[in-house]
């Protein structure tokens, strides 16, 4: 046995990405580079020939012309019962994107680490966005939003566990920020490969979830037409979605009692919310930031908790509804803007529509709030401005007014002759 | 991990090929080693251009978990690759409060820093020529200043104390790390360690 190069330390998000794939005993990993994805598949393709791996497992790393191709590569090696792992970020999802439903479509279970970062226009941008996977809300994936380093490494572990299972079989998209997770180095602590495979799903006979047999040949994926099982079919995909929440929950719910570690019940991550009054509710990097502004806000006597929305697609109805129900008065926070929409959330929009089909929940304030879109660093004192909102909205009965409230929506963050975005201007380009 | 600091933020000022990135993530790891409970390096990144001023961070917490991804506006620490950099905007008049190291062999005006600010200075350009410490040509500055970093104090309320960083830690990550080269960025260490002079 060669000793391993890296198990335990300081890792950037996109190698715990790599080291996960390999970890998770991936067949096929086709890959096309984009930045900020890039240093993950520059290191699987480092990973798949180093003695470590190359000694237990055989790993087909097929490099692609383009992302559409890379998700193209994807559903063919599904369909031939491999297990397959890609990355991409941004323009590169959008190029990806019909393949992307071609994978839901087909129900396979492919697990694809997103870095999100902004969609081009007005210029380029490569930074955390949130934009790029929202813009795949209703392709069927699953959508999970990831926090911290080691969560990187330890969702993709779960994710096979969650895309192949037999009331599933859809893919897995777990997305964290460009840089802020990305680029970024935190503890990490691998799991060694005997203790990881009695936890990821064993390839067993059955296993292949297409049978692509050369001696057994079959047509797949015809003309449905309309008097036939084209909506059947959809709404198969759709109730997969509905089974995909418990899975996820189980899936957790093993890896925490197997490792003990685990990000709550897989779906929502609580934090300080048994007392609260009102409530941060926001997903990634910038949630997980939330917990230090709840911290901070309860020393000046705000009793704020914070909700972490791990799982979006499948939609956390119930879960989301237990907390909302019991703290009414709830800012949304997100890093992605859905032009045109109720709220210009596409979260806070899912979480309004929950709360009117609940009585008790129809009372319930939600307050959207965007920011940070292309990177811009949202700061703790702007996460803690947000619970004095919500506090002077429970005294005074209606939403109070700020510079930046628009269409009822806060917009946090914006450039309005501030002096600290002056000067990063003037880093970035010199004196122009 | 006895110290009662929360988190100990950490700025690197470069310039691009100067390794301040690099020596961002590098600190996290030696850190991470001698017993911190949580870390985390952020680097800047701009386009990337050799020579164009950059920043990195790195946030070392004794014994609480880091949540904050955000860039640090205020440094308790401030290591300054490169003394040219000292005039651009968000460079010494970002500096706020705490202790400053910087790479230079020559004098300093202490004026353009706060009054209580702590001030360091180690020629590791000199130190890494002279050894002959070169990545393509270029000598290298992050793990002499690394080692620099081991001697600098930081003062607060509750006094004045090292990071608590280990020379043998930068040894042991610079061997597994540099391969061949490893050594003799150990050896550049020790001497900024040895060179490094507290101006206040």
């Amino acid at each position: 046995m060669v000793k391993p190069k890296f198990m335990e330390g300081p890792l950037k998000g996109n190698f715990a990405s790599a080291y996960a794939a390999m970890d998770a005993d991936v067949d096929v990993i086709t890959a096309y580079p984009i930045t900020p994805q890039t240093t993950v598949v520059e290191k699987l393709s480092e990973l798949v020939g180093e003695e470590e791996f190359t000694e237990r497992q055989h790993v087909e790393y097929v490099r692609m012309e383009s992302e559409h191709s890379v998700g193209a590569g994807l559903v063919g090696a599904s369909y031939a019962g491999a297990r397959t792992f890609t990355a991409t970020a941004g323009q590169g999802l959008l190029y990806m994107t019909e393949m992307v439903h071609w994978m839901t479509g087909a129900r396979l279970p492919p697990v694809v680490a997103i870095q999100t970062r902004g969609i081009t226009g007005p210029g380029w941008n490569i930074w955390a966005d949130y934009g790029d996977i929202l813009s795949l809300r209703d392709s069927g994936i699953m959508i999970q939003f990831i926090a911290s380093h080691q969560e990187i490494y330890d969702s993709i572990l779960q994710g096979f566990n969650i895309t192949e299972h037999p009331d599933v079989f859809l893919p897995l998209f777990p997305a964290y920020g460009g840089f802020v997770l990305s680029h970024t180095a935190k503890p990490v602590k691998r799991i060694p490969w005997e203790e990881a495979q009695k936890f990821v799903r064993p390839k067993t006979p059955e296993w292949p979830h297409v049978w692509v047999d050369g001696e057994r040949p079959i047509m797949s994926n015809a003309l449905i037409m309309p008097q036939n099982f084209y909506t059947e079919f959809r709404i198969k995909i759709h109730e997969a979605q509905m089974n995909a929440i418990p899975v996820i929950k189980d899936t957790m719910a093993e890896f925490e009692k197997t490792f003990g570690r685990g990000y709550g019940n897989g779906l929502v991550v609580p934090y300080k919310c048994d007392d609260a009054e009102v409530l941060l509710l926001g997903y990634g990097g910038n949630a997980l930031q939330a917990e230090d502004a709840v911290d901070k806000a309860r020393e000046q006597g705000y009793k704020a908790g914070a909700l972490r929305l791990r799982t979006y697609r499948p939609f956390p109805k119930e879960d989301l509804l237990h907390y909302i129900k019991k703290i009414p008065y709830v800012a949304v926070m997100e890093r992605a803007l859905a032009f045109g929409s109720p709220t210009g959330g596409a979260v806070s929009t899912d979480i309004m529509a929950i709360c009117q089909r609940d009585p008790k929940a129809r009372n319930a304030h939600i307050v959207p709030f965007i920011g940070g879109l292309g990177g811009r660093d949202v700061f703790l004192d702007e996460q803690i401005d947000q619970i004095k909102i919500l506090y002077e909205l429970k005294e005074k009965g209606e939403v109070p007014d700020r510079k930046y409230k628009m269409w009822d929506t806060f917009w946090t963050g914006l450039i309005t002759g501030d002096k600290k975005v002056e000067v990063e201007n003037q880093e970035y380009f010199g004196d122009i | 991990m006895t110290d009662g600091k929360i988190i100990y933020e950490i700025t690197m000022h470069g310039r691009g090929g100067q390794g301040a990135i690099t020596a961002a993530l590098l600190l996290c790891e030696i850190a991470y080693a001698d017993g911190y409970k949580d870390v985390l390096s952020i680097p800047k990144i701009g386009a990337e251009r050799r020579g164009a001023p950059i920043k990195a961070f790195s946030k070392l917490s004794p014994k609480n978990a880091i949540k904050n991804y955000s860039a640090t506006e205020d440094a308790d620490i401030t290591i300054i690759f490169d003394p040219t950099l000292l005039p651009l905007p968000g460079v010494a008049d970002a500096i706020k409060h705490g202790t400053v190291l910087l790479n230079t062999n020559k004098d300093l005006d202490l004026n353009i820093f706060p009054k209580d600010c702590k001030i360091y200075t180690v020629p590791v350009t000199d130190i890494a020529l002279e050894l002959n410490l070169l990545a393509s040509g270029y000598p290298i500055l992050n793990i002499p200043l690394l080692g620099a970093l081991t001697k600098v104090k930081y003062k607060d309320e509750q006094g004045e104390r090292t990071l608590g960083l280990n020379l043998d830690t930068i040894k042991k990550i610079a061997l597994k790390k540099f391969g061949s080269k490893g050594e003799l960025n150990y050896q550049a260490a020790v001497m900024a360690a040895e060179q490094v002079k507290e101006l206040r």
